[in-house]
Parts: structure tokens; C-alpha cells; sequence
């Protein structure tokens, strides 16, 4: 907080805050293509094979045709609101990436709340929605930002949870003192119970493991994703809340939603299965090469966000919708309950 | 003028504008937008000062809450667009008297130069260090707020049962 607001150091953290964008849109690009490949391996098909070598350029050429499209508003839109929500959206999304810590070197703002902060800013995502829904004036649309809306706000609550039980084991909440405490070496990984903790990991690992399970399922919930992308329910809604919205302010909603993947497998890797930590040493520490480490960090950051986004395209392919009743069962009666006697078993464990 | 002034007042403009909207838009949905805004500009003010946690918690509750809870009792009552703004000048008449009292509250706690948390050093506080304070020296109305907290969601799901039968 005390560093000074002059023009370097303004220029500097506006090119922090661009870094993710250079991520995020590309990897949208790339993360549709490899979506309809995998869905088509899974269902035993080909998948987008015409456009460019192995149908790598399927994707661009969509973004094409959708930035040529005629923006359509509805007449019966309400117009500001229906321009300001995919904006919303995408905003909430991306903030989402201040808190990330890519490397040891490089992080958009080292807040010490960064886990908090992250389940916080997805709030703007919710209302977003909201907002579409209600702006496009559309039955469907309505109903669909509904069942958004109470979809994320129940599943904030094992996220909660589970972040809670993180806190009392780690007693931090920053995400990069959290990927500094689980070391180059995978036994220390928050999965298998943290680096320094002694005995009490082994009687840790079940309920740890548990909660990232159950931070996988709440968070894939709060990306509106199969089996839990009851706001957008094809058969049902039409399209749900995004019925209304064509070219680009559809593709917004769709970067956001690959944007808000990878924050969240991202928030998972970084608590669970390391941050940008190596699971055996450093290339770059072997060869004596400092400037190497930081490089490598990137790469098992990336690694590790991309497995994630790849099992959730794997939970999406293989798996139905549920109904909104089994989704709120889900949440309500298993989830939260479980969250908390995990919560419990942790506290005892850290505490007596 | 410093870049920090510059972001300061760039912010607090945009609260105010956006409180201007929440309270004199005739359109429901357009009052929680701004209302939306306004908080989010409240808890870029507390980013701005250093106080992460109550930005953080501001956000939370307040744009993830409270205000979906709002836009959704907005949406699902029938009339949204063009309400009739009740104008009643005893209302009128408490709301001055209200607002005058908070304005000169705040513009002599401003001005003052004793105790002023302006003119001390800005500096973050660890969760750790609030969780103390809360535990330490404010127990009984932490202990009175979890109270709160627990007969409001008993009433709840009494409601909710009721409802149902």
C-alpha cells in the first residue's frame, strides 16, 4: 500500500493488469477448439477437422464471424442495461485474476485476502447475469438468470467452507504465501496436508481431500458448467440468460465463461495440488540458473490450471444435467454438511 | 496532484454518481444497478486505503448478497419500470434532518485533527490480528451478532417450512 503512484509505476501496474488478457484470449480460443475435439473423442466422433491443419483454426474463424454479426438488440431490450451486463460479466471474470499467482515473480496484486477476494469477485459475475436476464426481456432469459442467481449463492457456501478449513490449517489466505508454504516437492502439496505440519498431515489427508473435491464441485457449479449449467439449459431455455445476445456481446459471455474456468481450476491448483510449484525441484536451481525458476513456475501453473479445465471438460462430455431440485439437494444437503464436519475434523485436528 | 488523489476522486465521483442514480432513477432496476455501483465504488475506496478485508468483505456481502437477493425481489414483483416516487414532505422533512446531522458528523470527524484516521499511517492488518481483536476485546458483541445471526436463520427456515405445508 505505501508505494508511490507515480507514471513508471502507473505504466507498470497497468501492464501487470494486461498479462492475464494476453492469457485469457488465447486460451479461450484454444480451450473451445480442444472443448469440441474432446467432446467428439468422447462421443466417438471427429469434431472440427475442415478449417486449417487438424481444424486447429475452427475457433478463429468463428470469433470472425461472430465480430462480423449485426448487433442485434431487441426491441423490447432494455438498451443500457442489455450493453453494460455482458461487460459486467466479463469484468467480474477477469478481476478475478488479480489474485493469481502465475509465478513467484509474477502476481497482479499480492493481496494477503486473495482466496476471499476471488469467491468475492465472482459477485459482479452473478449480477451480470442478472441483468442480461432481466434486460433482455425474454421469459426464458428471466428464468435462466434466476437459476443462476440461486445456484451461486448456494454454492458460495461449501466454497466457503472449504476455504475456512484452508485457513485453519494454513493460517494464510494469501494464494502466494499458500503456493510458497507446499514446497517444490509434491509430499507437500496442500493435498497431502502441507509442508511443516509433522504428524498431524496423515490424519489431515481425508478431510483435505474431501474438500477438494468438494471446492471442485462448487466451483464448477459457479461457472455455470454441465452438469451444473442449469442457467443455460438448451432443452429447456432456449439459451437461457444469453438468448437475447448476438456477436460480440455473446462472445463476451463466452470468453468469460472460459475465463472464469481456468480462474477457478487455477484456485484449486493453488490451494491443493501445489500453485506454481514444481512437483520435484527446479531445472533451473539443478543447473544453476535463477532466472530459470521463475519460467518454469509458469509452466506447472499452466500445466496444472489446464489439467483442471480438461477434467472439467471431461466432467461436462460424460455427465447430464441436473434437475434444479438435485441441484440445490446437491449443494444443501451434501455438500455444506460434509464441508462442515470436514471444518470440524480440521480444527480439532490443527486446534487440541 | 498525485496519481493516488487522482484514482481517489476518480472513485469517489463514481459513488456518487452512482448513488445519484440509485436514488433518483424511476426505474427500479436502474436504482439497483446504481446501488451495485455505489458499493463497489465503496469498496474500491477501502482497497484504496489499505483496508483489504473490509473491502473484500463489502464486496461479499454486499454485490454477492444483498444485492442478488434485492435484483431478484425486483424482478419477481410486477411493476419495475416507472414507479411513482412517494413524495411526502414529513419524510422529506426527517430525511434533511438526518442527512444534516450525518454531513456535519462526518465533515467535523474530517476536519478535526485529533484521532483522525487520516493522519495516521496506512497499514494493512492481517486477518490474524482482526480475528484477536474480535475474539479479545469485542467478544460480547461478536458473541451478541452470532446470536443475531442464528435467530435470523432459525426464522428462516421456520418460514420456509411453513410455507410449505
Amino acid at each position: 500500500m505505501n508505494q508511490v503512484f507515480d507514471l513508471p509505476n502507473f505504466l507498470l501496474i497497468l501492464l501487470y493488469a494486461v498479462v492475464p488478457l494476453l492469457f485469457i484470449i488465447p486460451f479461450a480460443l484454444m480451450a473451445v477448439f480442444f472443448e469440441r475435439k474432446i467432446s467428439a473423442w468422447i462421443q466417438n466422433r471427429i469434431g472440427p477437422n475442415r478449417t486449417g491443419y487438424w481444424g486447429l483454426l475452427q475457433t478463429t474463424a468463428d470469433i470472425l464471424k461472430l465480430m462480423q454479426k449485426e448487433d442485434i438488440v431487441a426491441s423490447g431490450a432494455d438498451k443500457k442495461l442489455f450493453l453494460l451486463a455482458p461487460m459486467l460479466v466479463f469484468m467480474g471474470s477477469y478481476a478475478a485474476y488479480a489474485a493469481l499467482p502465475f509465478s513467484s515473480i509474477y502476481i497482479g496484486t499480492n493481496i494477503n485476502l486473495g482466496v476471499l477476494y476471488m469467491v468475492a469477485i465472482s459477485g459482479f459475475v452473478v449480477a451480470g447475469i442478472i441483468f442480461a436476464g432481466w434486460a433482455s426481456d425474454n421469459k426464458y432469459s428471466i428464468m435462466g438468470s434466476m437459476r443462476s442467481a440461486s445456484q451461486l449463492i448456494s454454492y458460495e457456501i461449501p466454497t466457503l467452507f472449504v476455504i475456512i478449513s484452508i485457513f485453519a490449517v494454513t493460517q494464510e489466505l494469501n494464494l502466494k504465501d499458500i503456493s510458497e508454504m507446499q514446497t517444490a516437492n509434491i509430499l507437500n502439496w496442500g493435498i497431502f496436508g502441507y509442508a511443516g505440519l509433522g504428524f498431524k498431515r496423515i490424519l489431515l489427508i481425508p478431510a483435505l481431500f474431501v474438500l477438494m473435491i468438494i471446492l471442485f464441485i462448487s466451483t464448477l457449479a459457479e461457472t455455470n458448467r454441465t452438469p451444473f449449467d442449469l442457467p443455460e439449459a438448451e432443452s429447456e431455455l432456449v439459451a437461457g440468460f444469453h438468448t437475447e445476445y448476438s456477436g460480440m456481446k455473446f462472445a463476451l459471455f463466452f470468453l468469460s465463461e472460459y475465463a472464469n474456468m481456468f480462474a477457478v481450476s487455477a484456485l484449486v491448483a493453488s490451494l491443493f495440488l501445489g500453485g506454481y510449484q514444481s512437483p520435484f525441484g527446479y531445472l533451473g536451481d539443478l543447473l544453476n540458473l535463477p532466472w530459470l525458476v521463475p519460467l518454469e513456475q509458469v509452466f506447472w501453473f499452466l500445466l496444472k490450471g489446464l489439467l483442471l479445465v480438461g477434467v472439467q471438460m471431461w466432467m461436462r462430455w460424460s455427465l447430464p444435467r441436473l434437475r434444479i431440485d438435485q441441484l440445490m439437494k446437491v449443494c444443501w444437503k451434501y455438500l455444506i454438511p460434509i464441508g462442515f464436519v470436514c471444518f470440524i475434523y480440521i480444527t480439532i485436528i490443527m486446534y487440541v | 496532484m498525485e496519481l493516488f488523489d487522482i484514482f481517489f476522486y476518480a472513485f469517489g465521483a463514481i459513488t456518487v454518481i452512482a448513488g445519484a442514480v440509485t436514488v433518483f432513477s424511476k426505474n427500479m432496476i436502474y436504482s439497483a444497478f446504481g446501488l451495485l455501483i455505489l458499493l463497489s465504488g465503496v469498496a474500491a475506496l477501502y482497497f484504496l486505503l489499505g483496508a483489504e478485508f473490509l473491502a473484500v468483505v463489502q464486496i461479499l456481502i454486499y454485490v454477492g448478497g444483498v444485492m442478488i437477493l434485492l435484483v431478484f425481489g425486483i424482478m419477481l414483483t410486477g411493476q419495475v419500470k416507472s414507479m411513482p416516487i412517494r413524495e411526502n414532505y414529513l419524510f422529506l422533512l426527517i430525511a434533511a434532518v438526518v442527512t444534516g446531522l450525518l454531513c456535519g458528523l462526518l465533515i467535523t470527524g474530517l476536519t478535526s485533527k485529533t484521532g483522525s484516521a487520516l493522519s495516521s499511517e496506512i497499514q494493512s492488518t492481517s486477518l490474524k490480528e482482526l480475528g484477536n481483536i474480535l475474539i479479545e476485546k469485542y467478544y460480547f458483541i461478536f458473541g451478541i451478532l452470532g446470536m443475531l445471526l442464528l435467530i435470523v436463520l432459525i426464522a428462516a427456515a421456520g418460514m420456509a417450512r411453513n410455507n410449505r405445508e
